[in-house]
């Protein structure tokens, strides 16, 4: 089978194996509609029926509470990954608006805004998220703004590096001197030249979203119970972990499998769109 | 070279003055702490009583100009909770984090330096693929699920580590490897791209061609050119660093600074949560400056452009 744009083997794998995850998960509300807050004491810590390991009836057992991990697990996905989508989508959208406005209009405007990116970088994003979750109170909603405040200079920086690189180019000054205004200029010529290094920042930035949306969470500073995401489950898991050490292994994996793909993914995409990197 | 110094030091130091200015602002903005601090049912006397005592009822102009000469006096300000000197607090519980950090980061900066230049120098071999897949897993498992999973290998199979505590160097070894697995990962590749660039040069080639060992080439040709790509990665690792030690240190309840910050925050302790992150800021901010210094001395290349 040819492999499209000589995609690397383990990087195909890696994508569908995350893919079907991330999909199954997204639609789990459809196919096991189930109500996160409801507990069955009874079946508390129920052992799994995968593989015959009893017959539970629990394809991977229960959690303290009596409630189907398998769901659960699939329910948490979902939870970090929607909120990986939005954090990224308004990191994004932030960054890029700041670095073209840096990059375009330079001057006192660089200046503000590279003060603002040394301010972002001098405390850690973990911080910054536990002093503003503490502060506010934690939600999904205060996730997603904390995603965006901290992650957003990574797209400034590349959309600001970018556009000093193609700022001089010749076809900008033939835009100009026809008449075309800035902001056509930005929106047909710089956006669209600058878009590919911006879609590998976007890849790797998804990596670092997940691992700060689990660290926030399992400092119970994140998702709040009854509702769960993947750092919430290695939170809980971990008071299970003498018997069912799977509680806490299976939501990591989940997490190092959605991380890595992302951030391998970035790798090659970096390699692979970068013409000085490309060997052949 | 002075002038570069000078500039670069006003800059970071207007920085921290700034993140000091928006804690300041944002702790205040969301709430009272006198809620916190009383039992329930306390009187609407002894709240504003409370409040007069931690100068919470006067106008935010005022407190934050009090506080600014307050903190350039070098005087830090008094815990709300602890009803202690911040700094003195903070002096404290510094040992700890110390012991913690210090022994992570030196192993992850030689650790992750030999294993780049082991993984650069036979690339392509089954010695670089191990270690590089190694270091993928290294900095894409979050230090929680590590420090959860080290604990459930070490303390309750094996029995072999204490899980919690800091009697003695036994209670260092897993919140010291938690915590520097991921720094040595990114290290350990940082160096292995570094040196690999600096292979393909041709005053490599150069070297070789005068009959210099291989050895020599990589020592004094290939490491001492990759050093600026590699110290500007340490350098980076940080803030990663500061940031890791405030979970792994809620992971094995470990009574460092990063607790401390923590639970200073869940109390509204506020004059604690600023000269926190005071000090992280201004620290990140002089570890970039001593950085920027260093290239001069690293690379004679960037010295010249400072005259």
């Amino acid at each position: 089978m040819k492999r499209p744009w000589g995609i690397p083997p383990s990087i195909l794998f890696l994508l569908s194996v995350t893919s079907i995850l991330v999909v199954v998960s997204l639609l789990a509300p459809v196919i096991f509609p189930i109500d996160l807050g409801a507990t069955d004491l009874p079946h508390r810590l129920a052992p799994p029926s995968i593989f015959g390991m009893s017959d539970s009836g629990y394809l991977l057992g229960t959690d303290y509470l009596g409630r189907d991990f398998a769901i659960r697990l699939l329910y948490a996905t979902r939870t970090s990954v929607v909120l990986a989508f939005f954090g990224l989508l308004a990191a994004g959208v932030l960054g890029i608006a700041l670095g073209v406005i840096a990059g375009v209009f330079g001057g006192i405007w660089d200046d503000i805004i590279m003060f603002l990116i040394n301010v972002r970088h001098s405390v850690p994003a973990v911080l910054i998220g536990i002093i503003v979750a503490t502060i506010f109170n934690s939600s999904g909603l205060t996730l997603i703004l904390l995603t965006a405040l901290i992650q957003w200079t990574k797209f400034a920086r590349q959309a600001r590096a970018s556009i000093l690189q193609i700022k001089s180019e010749s076809y900008i000054e033939c835009s100009r001197s026809i008449g075309s205004s800035t902001f056509r200029i930005i929106r047909e010529h710089v956006l669209r030249n600058i878009a590919s290094p911006l879609i590998v920042v976007t890849t790797l930035t998804i990596s670092s979203i997940i691992l700060f949306e689990s660290t926030l969470s399992f400092l119970s500073l994140g998702i709040q119970p009854p509702d769960t995401s993947l750092g919430v489950m290695v939170s809980a898991g971990r008071d299970q972990m003498i018997l069912q050490p799977w509680q806490v292994l299976l939501p990591t994996a989940i997490i190092v499998l959605i991380v890595m793909t992302a951030s391998l993914t970035g790798d090659w995409l970096r390699d692979r769109l970068d013409p000085k990197l490309r060997k052949r | 070279m002075l002038q570069f110094t000078v500039k670069r030091l006003l800059k970071g130091l207007f920085c921290v003055w700034f993140i000091w200015s928006l804690v300041f602002c944002m702790v205040r903005v969301t709430g009272d702490p006198t809620d916190w601090m009383l039992p329930d049912g306390a009187t609407e006397e002894e709240m504003m009583t409370l409040r007069t005592a931690l100068h919470l009822d006067e106008p935010m102009a005022k407190q934050y100009t009090d506080s600014l000469t307050d903190l350039l006096k070098g005087n830090s300000g008094e815990s709300y909770y602890y009803k202690r000197d911040v700094a003195e607090l903070y002096k404290e519980r510094m040992g700890a984090t110390l012991t913690l950090a210090i022994p992570a980061f030196t192993l992850a900066i030689l650790i992750g330096i030999f294993l780049g230049t082991v993984a650069a120098i036979r690339h392509d071999s089954l010695i670089d693929r191990i270690t590089m897949s190694g270091a993928i897993i290294g900095y894409t498992l979050p230090s929680f699920c590590l420090g959860i999973i080290l604990i459930y290998i070490f303390c309750l199979k094996l029995r072999l580590l204490p899980s919690s505590g800091m009697d003695s160097l036994r209670n260092l070894v897993l919140p010291m490897v938690t915590l520097a697995v991921s720094p040595l990962a990114t290290i350990a590749r940082f160096t292995r791209s570094a040196l690999l660039d600096v292979m393909n040069r041709e005053y490599i080639d150069g070297a070789r061609m005068k009959g210099v060992s291989e050895l020599a080439v990589t020592i004094r040709h290939g490491i001492r050119n990759s050093l600026i790509p590699v110290v500007t990665g340490i350098g980076m690792q940080l803030g990663t660093l500061i940031g890791g030690a405030v979970v792994v240190e809620t992971v094995f309840s470990w009574p460092g600074v990063g607790m401390l910050l923590v639970t200073a925050a869940k109390e509204r302790d506020f004059p604690t949560v600023q000269y926190g992150i005071l000090m992280v800021a201004f620290s990140v901010n002089l570890v970039n400056i001593l950085i920027d210094i260093s290239y001069g001395y690293l690379d004679p290349r960037i010295r010249e452009t400072f005259k």
